[in-house]
Formats: C-alpha cells, sequence, structure tokens
C-alpha cells in the first residue's frame, strides 16, 4: 500500500478515538456493575457480568474496538517505516484478536477460545510496543519511546508482585495510553 | 567545552530533591517489622535511581547523552512501581512522578545529549 495515500491525520484520529473508545467502554462496563472490582476481577469478566448492560458493552465495545485497532495498524504501517511498520503490522493481528476476545466472550463453550484469543492479543500488542519504542528511537524521537520504556518497565514489574488481574488491567491501562500517544504522534506527522 | 546548559542544571536540581524526598519516605516506610524491609526496599531504588540520574546531570556524567534519557525513563517507572506496591504514598509519589517527567524532558533535549557527549570526549 503507498504511504502517501494513508492521511495522517486521520490515522492519528482512528488511534486517539480508538484509546479513548475502550476507555469508555472499560468505565460504562464498571460502572454499570458495581460488584467489579480492580485487582480481582479481569477485564473479561465484565464480558459475563450478571448486568447486561456491563456484557453488552464489553464484549460489543470489544469488537468495535479491535476493529479500530486494526485500522489503526493498517494506517501506522503505511505511513511509517522500519520497526514502526512493523509494529503497524502487529497492531492489525492484535486488533484482530481483540475482535476474537469480545465474540468468543469468557462464558462461550468452557472459555478455551476466549483465553487462546487474549493470551495471542497480549503477545502480540506487547510486541507492537516494544517494535514501536525502537522504530521511535531510530526515527528521531525522545519523549514518545521514553513514555513508552516507562510502561513497559511498570508492567515488566507488576509481573510477578501482583494478581493476574490487576497485571491485566495495568497492561490495557498503558497499552491505551501508549495507543493514545501514538495517535498524537502521527497525528502530527506532516504528509509531504 | 561550553557553559553548562540550563536544562542540566533543571535536570540535576530536580532529581536532588526527588532523591532527598524519597529518602524521607523510605525511612518513613519502616515500621519496625521485617514485612517493611520490602517497602523500605522498593522506596530505597526509587532514591538511588534519582540520585543516579542526579549523577547523569554533570559534567562528570559516567554514561552517554542519550543514557541520560534511559536513567530518567527507569527513574520514573520505579516511582510508579512503588506506588502500585505501596511503598510510597500516593500523593507524594505522583510528585515524584512529575519530577521524574521534568528529568525526562531535559534529558531528552538534543542540547543536553550533545553537551554530554562533549564532556565525556574531552
Amino acid at each position: 500500500m503507498n504511504g502517501k495515500m494513508c492521511n495522517p491525520k486521520l490515522v492519528g484520529s482512528i488511534g486517539i478515538i480508538g484509546a479513548l473508545f475502550f476507555s469508555a467502554v472499560w468505565i460504562i462496563g464498571v460502572g454499570a456493575d458495581s460488584s467489579w472490582t480492580l485487582g480481582e476481577n479481569t477485564l473479561s469478566d465484565m464480558g459475563i457480568s450478571d448486568v447486561e448492560l456491563t456484557a453488552n458493552v464489553f464484549n460489543y465495545g470489544c469488537m468495535v474496538a479491535g476493529v479500530l485497532f486494526t485500522l489503526f495498524g493498517i494506517g501506522k504501517s503505511s505511513i511509517e517505516s522500519g520497526h514502526n511498520r512493523t509494529s503497524g503490522l502487529l497492531m492489525i493481528l492484535a486488533g484482530i484478536f481483540l475482535v476474537g476476545i469480545g465474540y468468543f466472550h469468557k462464558g462461550w463453550g468452557d472459555g478455551t477460545e476466549h483465553l487462546m484469543f487474549a493470551y495471542l492479543f497480549f503477545l502480540v500488542l506487547c510486541i507492537s510496543v516494544l517494535y514501536s519504542m525502537a522504530g521511535d528511537w531510530d526515527d528521531g524521537y525522545r519523549l514518545t519511546p521514553a513514555i513508552t520504556g516507562v510502561i513497559t518497565v511498570v508492567c515488566l514489574g507488576c509481573v510477578f508482585g501482583t494478581t493476574l488481574a490487576m497485571l491485566e488491567a495495568m497492561v490495557v491501562a498503558c497499552a491505551l495510553l501508549w495507543m493514545l500517544i501514538q495517535g498524537v504522534k502521527i497525528l502530527r506527522i506532516r504528509k509531504d | 567545552m561550553s557553559a553548562t546548559p540550563f536544562k542540566m542544571k533543571a535536570g540535576m536540581a530536580v532529581a536532588i530533591i526527588g532523591a532527598i524526598w524519597s529518602f524521607i519516605l523510605m525511612s518513613q516506610a519502616w515500621d519496625g517489622s521485617l514485612d517493611s524491609v520490602y517497602v523500605v526496599g522498593l522506596a530505597m531504588f526509587v532514591c538511588v535511581m534519582f540520585f543516579a540520574t542526579a549523577g547523569a546531570f554533570t559534567k562528570f556524567c559516567p554514561v552517554k547523552g542519550s543514557t541520560v534519557l534511559v536513567l530518567s525513563v527507569v527513574t520514573a517507572a520505579v516511582v510508579i512501581l512503588a506506588m502500585v506496591y505501596e511503598a510510597i504514598p500516593l500523593i507524594e509519589g505522583i510528585i515524584l512522578v512529575i519530577l521524574a517527567i521534568i528529568c525526562i524532558v531535559c534529558g531528552a533535549c538534543p542540547g543536553v545529549v550533545s553537551w554530554v557527549d562533549e564532556c565525556r570526549d574531552a
């Protein structure tokens, strides 16, 4: 795909909207279900919540967010090059897996499909974030890889000392922040 | 060798303030029991990183110019981790994060990077 055909402002906006959208999904889901507790319940527990609004918001929200992530990944891989292009390609995969997380919710069958998509999503997303950090450094950016480095170290530090639910929440929050920053960065790219 | 850039002085000053404050928080983290050793250790890690960052913002910087930013990044991350593990209180932690972000901003400046590399080559 010709990178010049992708408008950086459009791609950046999709990234920002995707991050804010999933944040809204999380907030609305938790707001509707008071039994959801940070650090004790995983985000996927919202998908099987007794509160129908929370379950629907989370499951459909994941699917919509997955589409936005995929579109953002397509744009990022078209506009940028090198490691950032790889990061964009991985974001496409991550978006597809996120759609799978929403479609195959935790209560689907015995939950194996959901678990598979969840692990794949986080694995691909983490690798995408690392590639973007290297790519931004190579492209001469300093603040964006610095912030990405902070959130990477924070997530690594949470691996051994926190519950899985808290770790997942931290990783998702950090990933949304990363996507927001990447969206702003791409938004500011001048189209030649 | 050119005069010390303002951002070098600012970075060092901010890092020193962070180091002293986190040292005080480290002493407050000790509650007399052996179980508090973990939180004291984490607060000490924060203090050590701030001191390391402060040392990087000098003409005797032991690392490359671009590594000053890496030190600042690790400092910020460690402060956030200390907040997550409740080694330091929330409000003080937020202020320390702001100090670390100032160090990041200073460390990201091309002028700082080139000045540090110039001192190392001299």
